[in-house]
């Protein structure tokens, strides 16, 4: 008789039942090509639509604009205004912004290892009291062609310090290699701090990250030595922040319309780098009725004093909220040909419990795909009216309704669910650009099928508003 | 469940951005972490190749279409499943038949393995006990052992918190594994 199955054992056995064939090499190496390839057009493409996007269009009025940003003009022009230069914290470029209140160390010099014509080099490594970050990138051999994709079965790099102490990964991320042609890939770890008195360590990397075939040579350890930083390695970060003045004050208590919810945008510090500057700010808020992430600040465009619109690219925030801080922190880069001050306007996009508004909708027995129905109701959510225009099934899964919405409100987004029946999915609309108040806007949600029949209730959970207020940064270095 | 940590660890917000804005070694890095998951997944499901195939070219495909609209939550895995998920659900809307775990993934180059498989009487039974669980619990087990998903992943994916997921799948472990035992009494 056979031994009865442990849960614990049973894990395994079911691994091996469940386990199925491999893909096909040159499928997945096919798609890959494809993916990438694509991925890449098609975020090109979206860049430069994003830039020519037009401001969207405020309903403050011109006189009112004009007069804050003059006012905000005189008041950050004012030397006093900006905070003296602080050399707690400075700025390598790769790594991004680091605490130097301690004895900071980098690498004696670049190490470089070659083995099967992959070549790693060590470029970087910054070391405080507070991590250890080291940057590697590698290059691929001279007649190296793609064979298969079987790369995603990789082990995370670690340190060996000389008392034989394992110091593991804590991040990882890709960062810019446009400047280094013979790069594959240019990558950051951080590690927890490295010892004082400890200059020279192990780095293991057990598989090359992203390698683009199981060919690449596995297990590299690369001796690293350290020395105290030199000055011109580290670049000044100069806190200066600044943050726009309230246009708006009401005695009264806020409505949905008129809340900004305890919103403040300003812009943090900022840093000179060779090629230009980059802006670091955050966005927080006050009103818990928010939840974290509950807020999408959205940089929209920045022009210079003559009017011309600045190009800016993303750029490592290097800082994320605590769980559950009610911030959300943003960097953005910039060349350094410009006219100052630079302004920088920002739109602003929270998400809001609904208080609970409805709509009914009667699909009839037998709703086929594709099929649309005028509804043509009015419903109230959080004291503003919704106009729900029609409904249609189809799109994405069986059972799946796409409802569109309009109102005058502020609303441009909104997530529903029917409180009677347990979905298949659900969602809201929106995303991309800022769009204008009044745009539809649509929010699906999806049936478990058999579809339930007779009218069906929909109930709104949360909507997405465009928050008032003027959120134009005005700033120069 | 070894590249489980390294997929959290490389997919993060800054992945995203990067990927956003067309770098190609962070595209790689996202197909090289979840392209093996995904087609497993969905080979899981329909049982062909070809379908499985066709249905990870698509997934990735939405995937570079979806991305601008991708908001980060922690949850990458989540929203990538969710494509692959939607895939599969326009698949089965057509007149594909639902494949089962691993019921018809017989692949001839597989053979001898399945057959070694098979052979084990204990593997056996539990293979025709899989038959018997509803779709969630078999979604489930799919998710976990088949795509390589941890507990919090599947728990973003299906909306759940991962506790419940935790227990659910426990208790389905533990419902087998009684079912299995008496059937050796």
């Amino acid at each position: 008789m056979p031994e009865p199955i442990r849960p614990s054992k049973l894990e395994e056995v079911m691994k091996d039942i469940v386990n199925v064939p491999e893909p096909d090499a040159e499928f997945m190496n096919s798609l890959r090509a494809r993916f990438i390839a694509e991925g890449h057009a098609s975020a090109k493409k979206n860049q430069e639509t994003q830039m020519k996007q037009k401001v969207f269009s405020r309903r403050l009025t011109w006189a009112l604009v004009i007069l804050v940003m003059v006012s905000l003009v005189a008041l950050f022009t004012q030397p006093t205004v900006v905070n003296a230069l602080k050399r707690l914290f400075g700025y390598v470029p790769n790594v991004g912004i680091i605490d130097q209140t301690s004895e900071v160390r980098t690498l004696v010099q670049p190490v470089t290892v070659t083995r099967e014509n992959y070549t790693v080099t060590v470029e970087q490594a910054v070391l405080n009291s507070e991590k250890t970050a080291i940057v590697y990138s590698y290059s691929l051999p001279p007649d190296y062609v793609a064979s298969d994709g079987n790369s995603s079965l990789t082990y995370a790099p670690f340190i060996t310090l000389p008392d034989g102490n394992i110091l593991n990964i804590m991040t990882a991320r890709h960062v810019a290699s446009a400047d280094c042609p013979q790069c594959f890939i240019r990558y950051l770890m951080e590690f927890p701090p490295i010892p004082a008195d400890m200059n020279e360590i192990i780095l293991d990397i057990p598989d090359l990250v992203a390698a683009p075939s199981d060919t690449a040579p596995k297990d590299w350890e690369i001796q690293l030595k350290f020395k105290p930083a030199d000055p011109s390695e580290i670049a000044p970060v100069i806190e200066q922040v600044i943050t726009p003045m309230p246009t708006t004050a009401s005695m009264d208590a806020p409505t949905q319309s008129d809340n900004s919810y305890g919103i403040t945008n300003k812009l943090d510090k900022f840093v000179s780098v060779p090629d230009g500057y980059i802006l670091y700010g955050s966005t927080s808020w006050t009103d818990t009725s928010i939840p974290p992430y509950g807020v999408d600040s959205r940089l929209l465009n920045i022009k210079d004093a003559t009017g011309t619109e600045i190009p800016f690219d993303f750029a490592d925030v290097g800082n994320y909220p605590e769980t559950g801080k009610l911030t959300e922190y943003w960097a953005y880069k910039i060349g350094g040909k410009f006219t100052p001050p630079l302004t920088l306007s920002f739109g602003m996009i929270a998400s809001l419990p609904a208080d609970g508004g409805s709509f009914t909708f009667d699909p009839g027995p037998d709703p086929q795909l594709g099929q649309k129905w005028n509804l043509d109701q009015d419903t109230t959510v959080n004291n503003e009216v919704i106009h729900i225009l029609s409904a249609e099934q189809g799109g994405i899964e069986p059972g799946f309704f796409l409802f569109g919405m309009q109102t005058d409100a502020n609303i441009i987004g909104a997530s529903i669910i029917d409180l009677a029946h347990p979905p298949q999915g659900g969602g809201g609309g929106g995303g991309g650009g800022l769009p204008e108040i009044g745009d539809p806007f649509y929010a699906g949600f999806g049936y478990q099928m058999p579809l339930p029949q007779g009218p069906l209730t929909l109930t709104f959970t949360n909507v997405e508003v465009i928050v008032p207020g003027d959120w134009t940064l005005i700033w120069s270095p | 469940m070894e590249n489980e940590n390294l997929r959290r660890l490389e997919v993060d917000s800054k992945t995203v951005q990067r990927a956003l804005e067309g770098d190609r070694s962070t595209l790689a890095h996202i197909y090289d972490a979840y392209a093996k998951p995904i087609y497993r997944y969905h080979l899981s499901r329909v049982g062909n190749a070809p379908d499985a195939e066709d249905l990870t070219a698509q997934t990735f495909l939405a995937v570079i279409e979806s991305l601008p609209r991708y908001q980060h939550r922690d949850n990458f895995t989540a929203w990538i499943f969710q494509i692959a998920r939607n895939k599969l659900m326009d698949h089965f809307r057509g007149d594909h038949s639902h494949g089962e775990i691993n019921e018809s993934v017989v692949d001839p180059a597989q053979g001898d393995v399945l057959e070694a498989v098979v052979r084990d009487e204990s593997r056996a039974r539990l293979k025709s006990l899989l038959h018997l669980l509803d779709e969630e619990e078999r979604e489930l087990i799919r998710l976990r052992y088949t795509a390589e998903l941890s507990f919090v992943e599947i728990a973003q994916l299906l909306g759940r918190k991962e506790d419940a997921v935790r227990k659910s799948l426990r208790r389905i472990l533990d419902r087998l594994s009684i079912q299995m035992e008496a059937q050796n009494a």
